[in-house]
């Protein structure tokens, strides 16, 4: 023994300030000391695709939002005249829409516009052999809805061959979108749960066996089950907390590099990702915990 | 204990059919040779094993239809000693003799003077801040004595506590258990130093290939 060592050891019980270790010790246990970082990049990943999801699925939902909001109608040319508001049919079918209840702002595209659309969708050529038709944008009001069915009727009264289109082809394929993001977003933080429980298992599993004489002791001393298990499961929840707090912030700068409309309108999306977040950043120390508690228990048992 | 077996799968019948009747209060020795089975025997008091087959009772207590919490309560009313002392390395020594109070819910702060008490007994009231690193063999099997004996342990089990000290410490620590034995705890030691044996007027049992063989001194 070291003079100091001595010197320390002889000091009165009496002056120090209530001498408490901690009953284990997981410093130098190279693979409990890599769980944060583990739980950190399983927590970046899951973070990253649950706010991916997000974005996909809000911008999803926008174009659903636009698609339900607004209905097309086609007015066949009256041959002979120009495709204006002087189109008798296209007057009577303005007028059946003003009188329509569940509708809002009803535009008439200019004949520009409305030749820009149709090249843009049957080509350049076709507007040399085809009449341009009348096109009205309407803007469907949010109440009372619209009965669609009852307008096309309506307008093939007013205006025969009048078409409406009320996007749901469209609305049908982003729906469908939808099903699919979102299946996909679950799935791939559903794996990373999985690889995070099966982690945080295994290494409290190794730290387990590394720690067998402690436990051996606290055994012979007296301690129940509670009092082994929470020093693993106090492990288990710092390094998580540690691990899944500081991935959660690399997921999010992630994220925002991919959608930066974050920082030009963070009072709508952050309301979005953060509840997100939280959700999974509990979610992932949650099972991180219970996983680790689990197998620390089962070992338990099996040992002692 | 009634007809008790013990099997390891490497080594079947470690134990076999051991009946045996620890009065309260007294001192037993548990003899034998290396691989008799002393070590298991120890261990099934302690709680450490279930036996193969037979009955074993504790405290008047069927042990093995109790609870994983009542068996640590059992436990918490045992003291035991090992050869290689086990003592925690990342303690001082005065944690490592509080270890029993603080794992069974008691308040250290207010049994220190009890715990500095005790490391003065069995010597070692000015280590308490020393690491196990920093004693010798026999302060560390002081220091692991110390913290069988902290929670007044209504039973004693020693594995070859003198195994890895001289024969002097050998001696003092046999006689730390004689006094704690007066103050009515029950005491055994396992134990092959035929000189211990001789020593000290104790009733002996004596293990041979698992199998209590002779009964040297009659067990009160």
């Amino acid at each position: 023994m070291t003079q100091n060592q001595a010197k320390s050891a002889r000091r009165p019980v009496r002056d120090l300030i209530a001498p408490k270790e901690p009953l284990m010790v997981f410093r130098g246990q190279n693979a409990a000391m890599l769980l944060p970082l583990i739980l950190g990049l399983m927590a970046s990943l899951a973070v990253f695709f649950a706010l991916q999801t997000t974005q996909k699925l809000y911008e999803l939902q926008e174009s659903i939002g636009l698609a339900n909001s607004e209905l097309t109608i086609f007015v066949p040319s009256t041959p002979g005249l120009t495709p204006t508001l002087t189109d008798p049919a296209v007057t009577r079918a303005m007028d059946a829409l003003q009188n329509t209840a569940g509708l809002g702002r009803i535009e008439v595209l200019d004949r520009q516009q409305t030749q820009q659309l149709v090249e843009r969708a049957l080509g350049n050529a076709v507007t040399a052999q085809v009449p341009l038709p009348t096109i009205i944008s309407v803007q469907r009001a949010r109440r009372p809805d619209v009965d669609v069915a009852q307008l096309r009727t309506r307008l093939d009264r007013a205006a025969p061959g009048a078409m409406v289109d009320d996007n749901q082809a469209l609305r049908q394929q982003l729906q469908a979108a939808r099903v699919t993001e979102l299946t996909k977003g679950l799935g791939l933080i559903l794996a990373v749960f999985v690889v995070v429980s099966i982690t945080s298992a295994l290494v409290i599993g190794q730290s387990v066996d590394l720690q067998t004489d402690v436990i051996h002791v606290l055994y012979i001393s007296g301690a129940p089950d509670r009092i082994i298990l929470s020093q693993f499961v106090g492990f288990a929840l710092r390094s998580a907390i540690i691990g899944v707090g500081l991935g959660c912030l690399v997921g999010w700068l992630l994220q925002a590099l991919y959608w930066p409309r974050i920082f030009r309108e963070p009072s709508v999306i952050l309301p979005l990702q953060v509840p997100v977040m939280i959700l999974v950043v509990s979610l992932l120390i949650m099972v991180a915990v219970i996983s680790a508690r689990g197998n620390v228990l089962r070992k338990l048992k099996r040992t002692f | 204990m009634d007809q008790v077996t013990v099997d390891y799968p490497a080594r079947p019948g470690i134990i076999r059919d051991v009946s045996l009747n620890l009065p309260a209060g007294s001192f037993t020795f548990v003899t034998g040779p290396s691989g008799a089975g002393k070590t298991t025997l120890l261990k099934l008091m302690f709680l450490g094993l279930k036996p193969s087959a037979g009955r074993l009772q504790i405290f008047g207590r069927n042990a093995y239809d109790l609870s994983r919490d009542q068996k640590a309560y059992v436990r918490s009313r045992l003291g035991v000693v090992f050869q290689d002392f086990r003592l925690i390395d990342h303690m001082s020594i005065y944690d490592n003799v509080a270890l029993p109070l603080r794992v069974t819910g008691k308040d250290v702060k207010s049994e220190r003077d009890y715990v500095q008490e005790l490391l003065y007994w069995v010597g070692l009231g000015d280590y308490a801040n020393a690491k196990p690193e920093e004693l010798s063999g026999g302060q560390k099997q002081r220091a692991a004595i110390a913290r069988a004996v902290i929670n007044r342990p209504a039973l004693l089990l020693a594995d070859e506590p003198t195994g890895n000290v001289d024969d002097g410490i050998g001696l003092k620590l046999i006689r730390l258990f004689e006094e704690l034995n007066k103050l009515g705890t029950t005491v055994v030691v396992a134990t092959h130093s035929e000189s211990l044996l001789q020593r000290f007027e104790y009733p002996a049992i004596r293990l041979d290939g698992g199998r209590l063989a002779v009964r040297e001194r009659d067990v009160a």
